[in-house]
């Protein structure tokens, strides 16, 4: 079986990433100035004291074995405690932020794949003609300009001057939190959204121009129809797999978004964490957000085979 | 046509560009001081007005723009050195060599260039000091962006090198006795710097891009040193009193970008007449 084969390598692969995500992020901790012994000792620490958390925190072992505690304990999603304020455990800070963060990237990634999907049909469809024009020229803008030029024009436009929406968030809630989140997806949501509507026009056209489209007509298949069923079907499949990389793209963004908002995620809180040196949060948020764009890769490049029937023959 | 058009207008603006950041920043005003009443509108005595703290905005802007064209080019210079090198390497070194390279050329290219800029500015900012000069106040801005910007260069080398490794006048100058390297240097690379130059103009587009992104959240070039994208970050905390302050660096900002992208697309239509 070539597919069980291909399954496994490409398992073998995301497996790799993950080490390597995990080695990098080890390395710059190992690398950052100031430890975990010395973070806990607190100010004008006795040797000895230094000392015993050293040990205790493996500190004078040799790095491979480190390594393996830290891969041991970031399995448990133990981070530490963080270096600075309360030494509050990084886990908690993680807790009380990840949510944020997922709800507006599971929106913005909604919000684009519908207009996306939409957009691209009706500009595929009409290929040359006005519609076509339109959706090219504002999907061109959307993917060259970039989203913290939009961001303060949205704000500027829809808080500032029409006062319709919230200006950033806030910690009392002045009315119903969706409508604080509303600008923030909306921003986040528009160069994946961009990059969506241009793929899935290309790939249409592509479609299109096949003999089973012909074929199709020739039958006496309904117009819309033979766009959705025949088309589009044939044209989603390379739309899907860019839905799994845009997300590297929302990840890029939750941080400008959740920092010209002040949205109180986990981009926000690794801003913060890099601002104050504290290299446990640092780790934990790049070990999370990297860890979730490989395995949402892996996810979608294993799914497609399910979804074509073409790919499972191939790979057989 | 339009096309030709459009080269020439980026042409044209990245010279401005380019003299804008040699000679701006120091033309009136001192970007750094303090000199007016904050927040003021343009006058014949600050063009641009003068920013939240009293700072003339004309020199701040021209400040950034070296800071962009700076750290692109330095970024870009870097990215293409490193990333032929190992697309050579990726061609032509034994294949366990080979295979090592490309996977790991693959895995950086997959990987958000923001989350290695995270974790190499997180822990290592203590390095970073304003007031320097270009060169100290962006170094570990350079290292992050040059650590993520090499492998796009690596898979063009690939995919080029392919379609040219088994021609026949490699093959002929193999014949004769050339070594790899003089095949390598003196015939398959010449006939790569037309597209490579076209790509490193979109991918420069790119780069000043992730400055301004880095700098926008807090954690690339730190003020007080000007930046495009930390003077968006400023004025967008005072845009209630005084939005124009938004306006200009956005502006510069998007024109590049816009300037980057035509001139690439234009030098790749003419080196590479299949495009057209």
């Amino acid at each position: 079986m070539k597919l069980t084969k291909a399954i496994l390598l490409r398992l073998l692969f995301g497996v790799f990433s993950l080490v390597f995500i995990s080695f990098i992020t080890f390395a710059a901790g190992e690398l950052a100035p100031g430890d975990r012994a010395i973070a806990e000792a607190g100010e004008k620490p006795r040797q000895e004291v230094v000392q015993m958390l050293r040990h205790r925190y493996h500190l004078d072992e040799p790095w491979i074995n480190r390594y393996g505690y830290f891969l041991r304990d970031a399995i448990h999603l133990d981070f530490g405690n963080s270096y600075v304020g309360t030494h509050q455990p990084v886990l908690e800070r993680i807790k009380q932020t990840t949510p944020m963060t997922f709800k507006i990237a599971f929106f913005a990634i909604l919000l684009a794949s519908i207009v996306g999907l939409t957009l691209g049909t009706i500009a595929g469809v009409w290929q040359g003609r006005p519609p076509d024009g339109i959706v090219l020229t504002v999907s061109t803008l959307g993917v060259t300009i970039p989203n913290f030029v939009l961001v303060p024009l949205l704000v500027y436009v829809f808080a500032v001057r029409m006062d319709y929406l919230p200006q950033t968030w806030e910690v009392h809630l002045k009315g119903p939190e969706y409508l604080y989140l509303i600008l923030p997806v909306v921003a986040l949501a528009l160069r994946p959204m961009a990059l969506l509507t241009r793929l899935t026009r290309a790939s249409l056209i592509d479609t299109l121009q096949q003999e089973f489209m012909r074929m199709a007509t020739a039958k006496g298949v309904p117009f819309w129809r033979r766009i959705l069923r025949h088309g589009l079907r044939n044209a989603i499949l390379p739309v899907i797999t860019a839905i799994g990389t845009s997300f590297g793209f929302l990840l890029t963004g939750s941080f400008v978004v959740e920092r010209a908002f002040t949205l109180p995620g986990l981009g926000s809180a690794g801003i913060e964490a890099i601002q104050a040196g504290d290299t446990p949060m640092i780790q934990a948020t790049v070990l999370l957000a990297g860890g979730t764009f490989i395995l949402v890769n892996l996810i979608v490049d294993l799914v497609l085979p399910l979804l074509d029937p073409r790919i499972r023959e191939a790979q057989v | 046509m339009l096309r030709k058009i459009f080269l020439g207008l980026g042409f044209g603006f990245l010279v401005v560009l380019v003299a804008f950041a040699l000679f701006g920043p120091n033309l009136r005003h001192a970007p750094f001081e303090q000199l007016g009443r904050p927040s003021q509108p343009g006058s014949a005595q600050y063009w641009l007005g003068t920013d939240e703290l009293g700072r003339d905005v004309f020199s701040r802007l021209a400040y950034g723009a070296r800071v962009s064209l700076f750290v692109g080019f330095t970024v870009q210079i870097i990215a293409l050195v490193v990333g032929i090198t190992v697309g050579v390497f990726g061609t032509f070194a034994p294949r366990w060599i080979r295979v090592g390279l490309l996977r790991f050329t693959d895995g950086m290219f997959a990987f958000p260039d923001i989350l290695l800029g995270i974790l190499l500015i997180g822990v290592f900012q203590s390095a970073v000091r304003s007031g320097g000069g270009v060169v100290l106040e962006t170094l570990p801005v350079v290292i992050v962006l040059a650590v993520t910007a090499w492998p796009a260069y690596t898979r063009l080398t690939v995919t080029q090198l392919a379609t040219l490794k088994d021609r026949e006048f490699v093959v002929a100058s193999k014949a004769s006795g050339a070594s790899t390297f003089y095949i390598v240097t003196r015939h398959i690379l010449p006939q790569l710097w037309g597209i490579l130059l076209a790509v490193s103009m979109v991918e420069l587009a790119g780069t000043i891009l992730a400055e301004s992104t880095l700098s926008f959240i807090g954690i690339g070039v730190k003020p007080p040193t000007p930046s495009w994208g930390n003077m968006i970050d400023a004025a967008r905390q005072s845009m209630n009193a005084n939005p124009t302050l938004l306006f200009w660096p956005c502006l510069c900002l998007s024109l590049t970008i816009f300037a980057l992208n035509f001139v690439g697309d234009g030098l790749r239509s003419a080196f590479d007449p299949k495009s057209r």
